[in-house]
């Protein structure tokens, strides 16, 4: 069985504890969110898991192989990586910046292929940034960038996928578009790791969700065992209201405590 | 080219190769033209159709003598010299994600001139014709190492920026110590129009130390073609793609010591080809960093062979500097750049 770990990191910055002892076990085919209030150390714990970040004890293991010991580029056909508020430097058209996602791929190859290009235009349609071929990535709108970012990272077809907030600039019919296509991605065998701030749709769409608060590991379970009023009081410092609804349950942060 | 709408992804893919592939053949075309033109462009006309010359060996004619000593070795140098202030720039423009990057930014051209100066000054260069260059080529490597351990592993672009900028400083500062204290003013002078940058009597000696080295530099920076088209979407993504960002860094800032180092050497400061012909050709190549290598090579070798033909038509008496001819195009090109950059952060 596949799965990517965390075992027992810890991150500093400065003399900042950004990440505190934290162990964290990723198998396939589920949807995690990972959720926290601002500074908890989302970012960092992502792009710990994604291979990026410097760790000052601890490390990540894939598949019981710690990720240092990879081949940069077979990890990179294995994990991709979805920054916050991903920009493009230079006002590239929206398939090259997809074709990006190919570049694990191309060792000896100097083009890519039938096959490549076979991949490039399912993830577009699925992401739904098919009609905006040709246009440039720096004339799209928030949302649409973040979209066609997603689809380059899906281009490399990983095994998992960590989306560092993939639905934040986003409106509410492309939360849900998203959201269902994360949880495509674990139904079909992957595993999607996505920061999340949205209380519903981590309830609704993850099949675990994990709490940091101030860099230590605060709950990692389903999600209704972790948004309840304690944790929320906990890690955010809010109390809310709970409301059942079609068999699902629906959190409505209510005041600050 | 405009490209039908309902043509496969692939289709479109092959479609923008093939214009790619247009444009570097049309560049190299018209390159391939204008070497014949250098080499009858010159103070003393040499008939085109004449016997009297050939371009290799033998005859011992006046006009071969022009041709083989004098035109030869100038139309090479200019076509190398422009190729690797062409790939130089658009290779540091990738890696810093920034447009208006050129080779002086991190300080590689500030310390060739600073070593070839040092050559000057010591008096080695009088003495010792090689000097010049071996002076030029070690400042640039001493920039490059200065800047590894400033800059070293794991350390951020802007990083770089920084330590390039010290090394610019600190090799002005040197340089400009040279000149202050040089005891002759014919060496101070000599050192002042080496500094700006000038193609007029060079020799094959000159092409046999720059060009090797040009060429290395040029082949390190090519390699870098994929790294830099994912360093587009940021040192992050580019890392997560599989692309190793110690390793590109570290052979970008080779390759370009290699070729500006001995390009410098021969040749003195010319500046603003990094920057001018990679804005020019960085649409016809859809913006990709990597692809816009090999073809700001190509464009460098024609911009600077036309500037060195232009030079020698236009003067009269005194020959008009190389480096001042690009500098006055390439100034005003740089503050349109910094305007045009600004207004699309605002």
């Amino acid at each position: 069985m596949k799965h990517l770990d965390a075992l027992e990191i810890s991150v500093e910055f400065g003399n900042q504890l950004v990440l505190d002892n934290v162990s964290l076990s990723i198998p396939h085919g589920k949807l995690i969110g990972l959720l926290g209030p601002n500074g908890a150390g989302k970012t960092t714990l992502v792009r710990a898991l994604a291979g990026l970040q410097k760790l000052d004890s601890g490390h990540v293991e894939l598949d019981e192989k710690p990720i240092p010991m990879f081949d940069q580029q077979l990890l990179s056909r294995r994990i991709a990586y979805l920054a916050q508020g991903a920009e493009c430097g230079w006002p590239l058209a929206v398939e090259r910046v997809v074709e990006l996602g190919r570049t694990p791929y191309l060792h000896q190859r100097r083009r890519l292929d039938e096959n490549d290009y076979s991949v490039i235009e399912k993830v577009m349609q699925d992401a739904d940034i098919s009609h905006l071929l040709g246009r440039t990535v720096s004339t799209l709108s928030g949302g649409e960038k973040t979209r066609v970012m997603l689809a380059r990272a899906l281009a490399s077809e990983p095994e998992f996928l960590l989306a560092d907030e993939p639905v934040a600039s986003l409106d509410p019919l492309h939360q849900l578009e998203v959201m269902e296509l994360l949880s495509n991605v674990a139904r079909g065998g992957g595993a999607v790791v996505v920061v999340l701030h949205d209380l519903n749709l981590a309830m609704r769409f993850c099949d675990r969700v994990v709490l940091l608060n101030n860099g230590t590991l605060l709950a990692d379970d389903v999600p209704e065992k972790v948004l309840n009023n304690e944790m929320l009081k906990r890690a955010y410092g809010i109390e809310a209201k709970f409301i059942d609804v079609e068999g699902g349950r629906w959190v409505l942060p209510w005041k600050a405590i | 080219m405009s490209v039908d709408d309902n043509l496969s992804l692939a289709e479109r893919g092959r479609a923008s190769h093939r214009c790619e592939l247009a444009l570097l053949a049309l560049m190299s075309v018209v390159l391939f033209a204008l070497f014949f033109v250098s080499l009858f462009v010159g103070p003393v006309s040499i008939d085109l159709f004449s016997s009297e010359w050939t371009l290799f060996g033998g005859s011992s004619s006046v006009a071969a003598v022009i041709l083989q000593e004098i035109r030869l070795p100038r139309t090479i140098l200019a076509i190398f010299i422009g190729a690797t202030l062409g790939i130089s720039g658009a290779a540091l423009q990738g890696l810093l994600r920034n447009p208006l990057a050129e080779a002086g930014v991190i300080g590689i051209s500030g310390s060739a001139s600073l070593g070839a100066v040092i050559a000057f000054y010591s008096g080695a260069a009088a003495i010792f014709p090689l000097a010049l260059p071996i002076g030029g080529i070690t400042g640039a490597m001493l920039a490059v190492i200065f800047l590894y351990l400033l800059a070293g592993r794991e350390s951020s672009i802007l990083t770089l920026i920084l330590a390039g900028i010290a090394v610019t400083s600190l090799s002005g500062a040197l340089t400009a110590l040279a000149l202050n204290l040089s005891p002759n003013p014919y060496a101070a002078t000599e050192i002042f129009f080496w500094l700006m940058g000038s193609l007029a009597d060079r020799s094959f000696e000159h092409v046999q130390i720059a060009v090797p080295l040009m060429v290395i530099g040029v082949f390190s920076l090519i390699s870098c073609r994929r790294g830099l088209d994912a360093l587009a979407l940021g040192e992050d993504t580019a890392r997560s793609l599989g692309v190793n960002l110690n390793r590109l860094t570290l052979r970008i800032i080779v390759g370009v010591a290699l070729s500006v180092g001995a390009a410098v050497s021969v040749a003195g400061g010319i500046g603003f080809v990094g920057l001018v012909v990679p804005h020019l050709l960085r649409p016809f190549v859809g913006h990709q960093p990597g692809k816009l290598l090999l073809a700001s090579a190509l464009g460098g070798a024609l911009l600077l062979l036309v500037a060195d033909i232009a030079v020698r038509l236009l003067s009269t008496g005194q020959e008009l500097k190389l480096g001042v001819l690009t500098s006055l195009i390439g100034a005003p090109f740089f503050l349109y750049l910094v305007l045009k950059t600004r207004r699309q952060l605002l």
